[in-house]
C-alpha cells in the first residue's frame, strides 16, 4: 500500500513538471536610441534659380509613430541642418517636414515638404540619416485624398468609398466631361481600364462644373449616410456623405442606390454592372480630361490628369509605370480600418504618391487632414 | 468630495476549505500579512490536509463590493454570487478524497476600459475603449488527495481546474474565456515527536483566450505596457487575444511543537516564478505582444507560546518580488518593478475567565516600491509604513452564545496606481453566534471610515454586514 502512495506522489511530482516556457530577462532595454537626421533641400529642377543651397535651419521636423498612442516629438533643426531625438522607444517612425520657406529669389515662398520612415529595432543605438525636401510640381487639378478601406464592421461593408479632388492652382478649372477610372495592371502607358466612369458635360469646352481654386470635391461611391446602415444599425465610424459634391452610379446596377440631390458620374463601360468600387488592398485611380473615352486600348496619356497608385503592401510591385506614378501610397493600412490616404499638404504632388501621400487614421472628405 | 460607499453583504455557510480558482496568486501576495497573527494550523497554507470524515458541504455565497476609491481600470461595483458543493469520502483508514464543485458568478459594473479580469496582476494588459459591464461564470472543480502514509508521513495533492466566460455588454461580442490548471503536492514528514518537516511544490497553467467581434461599434482595442503605456491595435473586425499565464511554486516549513512545551513555532520559505505571455491576432497568424515575469519570495518566522490564561504569537516576515516585462515585437524590456516588503506582529490573548476573552494585536510592514518604465520614461519609488493595531473582545457567557466586538485602526499603503500613497483606516464591528443543535449563526456588522490624503480630510464611511452559518 505504501509502495502505490509513493507511486501517487511520483505521479504528483510529474504533473507539476509541466512544460513551461520560462524567458530570461532582455538585457536591452526601450529608449536607447538616438536618431538623427541632415534635412536637405532637393533641388532638381530648380538649381538654375538657386545660387547656394540653403541651409535648412531652424526647420520643424516631426517623427510619428502608429505604435504608441499619441506620440508625437518635434524637433527644430540647428544652424547646420541637423536634428537629434533622442532615447526613441522601439517602432516604425516617419518623419515629416512640412515648411514654407522663403528663398528670397524668383522661388520667392515655396511649401517644402519632406518625409521618410524609420525604424528603430533592437541593436540599433544611434541612426542617422539624409532627409531631402522637394518642392511640389506644378499646380493644378489633382485626386487629393483616396477613401478605400471602409469602417470597422463585420459585413465587408466598404460602400463609403470617395476620391477627393482638389485645385491647386490659381484658376478656375472645370470638370466637364471628365472621366475617373479604376484601371488594371498596364504594360504601356494606360493601357488597361478597368471602370470608367464620365461626368457629364462636354469635355475641355464645358463651363458648367467648375472647381474654384484651392476647391475640393468629393466624388462618392454612394452620396448617402453610411453611419446609418441596415434600419437601426450604425457605422459609427463610418460617414455621411450624403453632402458629396458627385456620386458615381451605374444604371446597369440595379442594386447602385442613386442620391438624387447628388449629381451623379456615369458608367460608360458596356457590359459593367459594377458601381464604382475599388479595391481595399492595392489598387490604380486615374482621372483624364475626357477626350479619349475608347476605352479598349486605354487611356491617351496627353489626356491624363493625374493617376495614384497604392497598395497597403510595401513589397508590392508597381502596377503602373513611373510616367503615371512613380511610387505607390498606402503602405501598412489595414482592411476596415477607418484609414484614408491624403496628400501631405492640399494639391502636393510630386508624381511620386510614395512621398506625396500619408496615411490618416480617418477621412476628412472635403477639407484637408490636419 | 470623494465619498467612499461600501455595502457588502456576504451569506456564507463557512467549512473551513476553500476553492481558490482563477485568482489564487502565486507566492503570498505583498502586504497580506495580517492572517500570519494566527494560529499553527493554517501553516503552510499548501498543505491540504483533509478531515477525517465522511459528508458532504452545501454552500451558497454573495458579495457586493462598490467603492468610488478606486484605480482607473478598476470596476464600480462587484458582484460575487455562487454555490459549492463539497464531498469528503474516506477510501480507507489513512486516505480521504475530496472533491468539490462551484458555479460562481461574477458581475463587474462599470468597469473603465478594461477587458482583463484583473488589469494590474500583470505588466501587459489589454483593454478597450469603452465602459461597460462584465460578467464571468463558470465552474470551478477541486479534487484533493489526503494521505497517512505512515504515522509521521503525510501527503496531499490537490487539482483544481476550472473554466470560466466572460461577456461585456458593452462591445459587441466580447468574451473571454478561461481555462486554469492548478496542482499542488505537498509532504509532512514528522521527524520527531516535536519536529516535523513540510516541502510543497505548486504549478499553475492558465490559458485565457478573448474573442472580440465588433458589430458597428468604434471601440478602439489598446495593449497596454505598464499601466502608462499603451499601443493601438489595428482596428479591425475582430480582435483575437492568446495569454499563457504559468508559473511554479516551491516551498519548505519546519515545525516545531513540543508536547512538553507551551511554545509552538513554524518556519517557512518559498519561492516561485509567474508568467503572462500575451500574442494578438488569429491563431494561425498570432503576434507577441508582450511577455510579463514575476520572481518571488516568502519567508515566515512564525512563534506561539500558550499559557492557561495568557497567549502571545510573534511573527517577522519578508516577502520580496522583481518583475520584468518585454515588449512583442522588438524584445526589450520595458519595465522593471521591485517589491519588497518586510513586516512584524503580535498578538495577545487574555483569558479573563472562563467566559471572556480578550485579544489585542498589533503588526507592522515596511513596504517599498521600486518602479521604473523605460518606455515613458517613468520612475516611482515609494517607502511606506503600515500598521495595524486591534482590540478584540469575546465574551460567551453559554456555550450556545457569545458576543464579539472589535476595535480596529490600520494604515495601508497603496501601490502608485492609486491617487494616495496610503489609506487609514478606522473601524469597530459587533458580532454575534447562538449555536442551534450542529449549526452555528453568526451575525455581524461593521462600520467605519477610511480616510484618505487627497480627500482633504473628508471621512468616507462604510458599513458591512455579515450572515454566515457554520456547520
Amino acid at each position: 500500500m505504501v509502495k502505490k502512495g509513493w507511486l501517487l506522489v511520483i505521479l504528483s511530482v510529474i504533473m507539476l513538471n509541466g512544460c513551461m516556457e520560462i524567458n530570461d530577462q532582455p538585457d536591452f532595454y526601450e529608449r536607447t536610441t538616438d536618431v538623427s537626421f541632415f534635412i536637405k533641400l532637393d533641388t532638381t529642377g530648380h538649381s538654375q534659380l538657386l545660387s547656394d543651397i540653403p541651409v535648412m535651419a531652424n526647420v520643424p521636423v516631426t517623427i510619428t509613430t502608429l505604435v504608441y498612442a499619441d506620440f508625437e516629438i518635434t524637433g527644430l533643426t540647428n544652424d547646420s541642418g541637423w536634428v537629434y531625438f533622442n532615447d526613441l522607444p522601439n517602432a516604425n517612425y516617419s518623419v515629416k517636414v512640412r515648411v514654407d520657406f522663403d528663398f528670397q529669389n524668383d522661388l520667392d515662398v515655396l511649401t517644402l515638404t519632406g518625409s521618410d520612415i524609420f525604424s528603430v529595432a533592437k541593436g540599433n543605438s544611434v541612426l542617422s540619416d539624409t532627409l531631402n525636401l522637394i518642392m511640389s510640381g506644378k499646380p493644378g487639378l489633382k485626386i487629393n485624398e483616396i477613401y478605400y478601406m471602409g469602417p470597422p464592421n463585420r459585413i465587408f461593408y466598404f460602400y463609403d468609398q470617395f476620391i477627393e479632388l482638389y485645385n491647386s492652382s490659381d484658376q478656375t478649372m472645370y470638370l466637364d466631361g471628365m472621366i475617373v477610372c479604376r484601371m488594371g495592371t498596364c504594360v504601356v502607358g494606360a493601357d488597361n481600364v478597368t471602370y470608367i466612369f464620365q461626368l457629364p458635360g462636354e469635355p475641355l469646352t464645358g463651363r458648367e462644373y467648375p472647381i474654384y481654386p484651392g476647391e475640393f470635391k468629393v466624388l462618392a461611391q454612394d452620396a448617402r449616410n453610411h453611419v446609418v446602415v441596415q434600419g437601426a444599425d450604425t457605422l459609427v465610424r463610418s460617414i455621411d456623405l450624403t453632402s458629396a459634391d458627385w456620386e458615381f452610379v451605374n444604371s446597369q446596377d440595379y442594386a447602385d442606390s442613386d442620391n438624387p440631390d447628388v449629381p451623379n458620374i456615369g458608367n460608360i463601360e458596356t457590359g459593367n454592372r459594377n458601381d464604382f468600387m475599388i479595391a481595399l488592398g492595392s489598387d490604380i485611380v486615374l482621372i483624364a480630361t475626357g477626350e479619349d473615352v475608347e476605352y479598349s486600348d486605354g487611356i491617351d496619356m496627353e489626356t491624363i490628369i493625374d493617376c495614384v497608385e497604392y497598395s497597403s503592401k510595401a513589397d508590392h510591385i508597381k502596377d503602373i509605370t513611373e510616367e503615371l506614378d512613380e511610387g505607390f501610397a498606402g503602405v501598412g493600412m489595414a482592411k476596415y480600418s477607418y484609414q484614408s490616404i491624403e496628400r501631405l499638404t492640399p494639391g502636393f504632388d510630386s508624381d511620386n504618391s510614395t512621398i506625396d501621400f500619408q496615411v490618416y487614421n480617418y477621412p476628412t472628405p472635403g477639407f484637408q487632414n490636419e | 468630495m470623494n465619498k467612499i460607499r461600501i455595502f457588502a453583504l456576504v451569506m456564507v455557510l463557512l467549512t473551513g476549505v476553500d476553492l481558490f480558482g482563477y485568482d489564487k496568486p502565486l507566492v503570498s501576495e505583498t502586504g497580506d500579512s495580517w492572517q500570519y497573527v494566527g494560529d499553527l494550523r493554517s501553516m503552510p497554507q499548501h498543505l491540504f490536509l483533509a478531515p477525517y470524515r465522511e459528508g458532504q458541504v452545501y454552500t451558497l455565497y454573495y458579495d457586493h463590493t462598490a467603492s468610488p476609491y478606486r484605480r482607473p481600470f478598476d470596476a464600480a461595483r462587484v458582484a460575487v454570487y455562487g454555490g459549492r458543493l463539497i464531498t469528503f469520502r474516506k477510501l480507507d483508514s489513512r486516505t480521504v478524497l475530496y472533491a468539490a464543485i462551484d458555479f460562481k458568478n461574477e458581475y463587474f459594473s462599470q468597469r473603465t476600459r478594461s477587458l482583463e479580469k484583473s488589469f494590474y496582476n500583470s505588466l501587459v494588459s489589454i483593454t478597450d475603449s469603452t465602459t461597460g459591464n462584465f460578467q464571468y461564470n463558470g465552474p470551478l472543480v477541486d479534487f484533493a488527495l489526503s494521505k497517512q502514509f505512515t504515522n509521521k508521513l503525510n501527503w496531499s495533492f490537490q487539482v483544481n481546474y476550472g473554466v470560466e466566460k466572460g461577456l461585456k455588454d458593452v462591445y459587441s461580442k466580447a468574451e473571454t474565456r478561461e481555462l486554469n490548471v492548478d496542482f499542488i503536492t505537498a509532504l509532512r514528514y514528522q521527524m520527531l515527536s516535536a519536529a516535523a518537516v513540510d516541502i510543497w511544490g505548486r504549478r499553475l497553467h492558465s490559458l485565457c483566450h478573448y474573442e472580440m467581434v465588433k458589430e458597428y461599434s468604434s471601440a478602439e482595442i489598446e495593449t497596454w505596457y505598464g499601466e502608462t503605456m499603451y499601443r493601438y491595435e489595428i482596428n479591425s473586425s475582430s480582435v483575437d487575444v492568446l495569454t499563457n499565464h504559468d508559473g511554479y511554486e516551491f516551498g519548505g516549513g519546519l515545525r516545531l511543537s513540543p508536547v512538553t512545551s507551551h511554545w509552538q513555532a513554524y518556519l517557512s520559505g518559498n519561492t516561485g516564478v509567474e508568467i503572462n505571455a500575451m500574442n494578438q491576432g488569429s491563431s494561425s497568424a498570432t503576434s507577441d505582444r508582450g511577455y510579463w515575469r514575476k520572481d518571488a519570495s516568502d519567508y515566515l518566522i512564525w512563534a506561539k507560546h500558550q499559557g492557561s490564561a495568557l497567549g502571545m504569537a510573534f511573527f517577522v516576515r519578508y516577502q520580496n518580488s522583481f518583475e520584468w516585462g518585454r515588449t512583442g515585437i522588438y524584445q526589450a524590456t520595458f519595465a522593471e518593478n521591485t517589491v519588497t516588503n518586510a513586516s512584524a506582529g503580535m498578538d495577545l490573548q487574555m483569558m479573563n475567565s472562563a467566559s471572556i476573552m480578550t485579544d489585542i494585536s498589533a503588526r507592522f510592514n515596511q513596504l517599498n516600491y521600486d518602479y521604473i518604465n523605460y518606455l515613458d520614461i517613468l520612475t516611482h519609488t515609494q517607502d511606506e509604513i503600515g500598521y495595524r493595531v486591534a482590540g478584540q473582545f469575546r465574551y460567551a457567557p453559554y456555550p450556545i452564545i457569545a458576543y464579539s466586538g472589535t476595535l480596529a485602526a490600520e494604515r495601508i499603503p497603496l501601490d502608485f496606481y492609486y491617487p494616495d500613497d496610503y489609506i487609514d483606516n478606522y473601524s469597530a464591528e459587533l458580532g454575534f453566534e447562538y449555536q442551534r443543535n450542529l449549526i452555528r449563526i453568526l451575525l455581524s456588522v461593521k462600520t467605519g471610515v477610511e480616510i484618505a490624503p487627497s480627500d482633504d480630510g473628508d471621512l468616507n464611511q462604510f458599513i458591512e454586514f455579515r450572515i454566515g452559518v457554520k456547520q
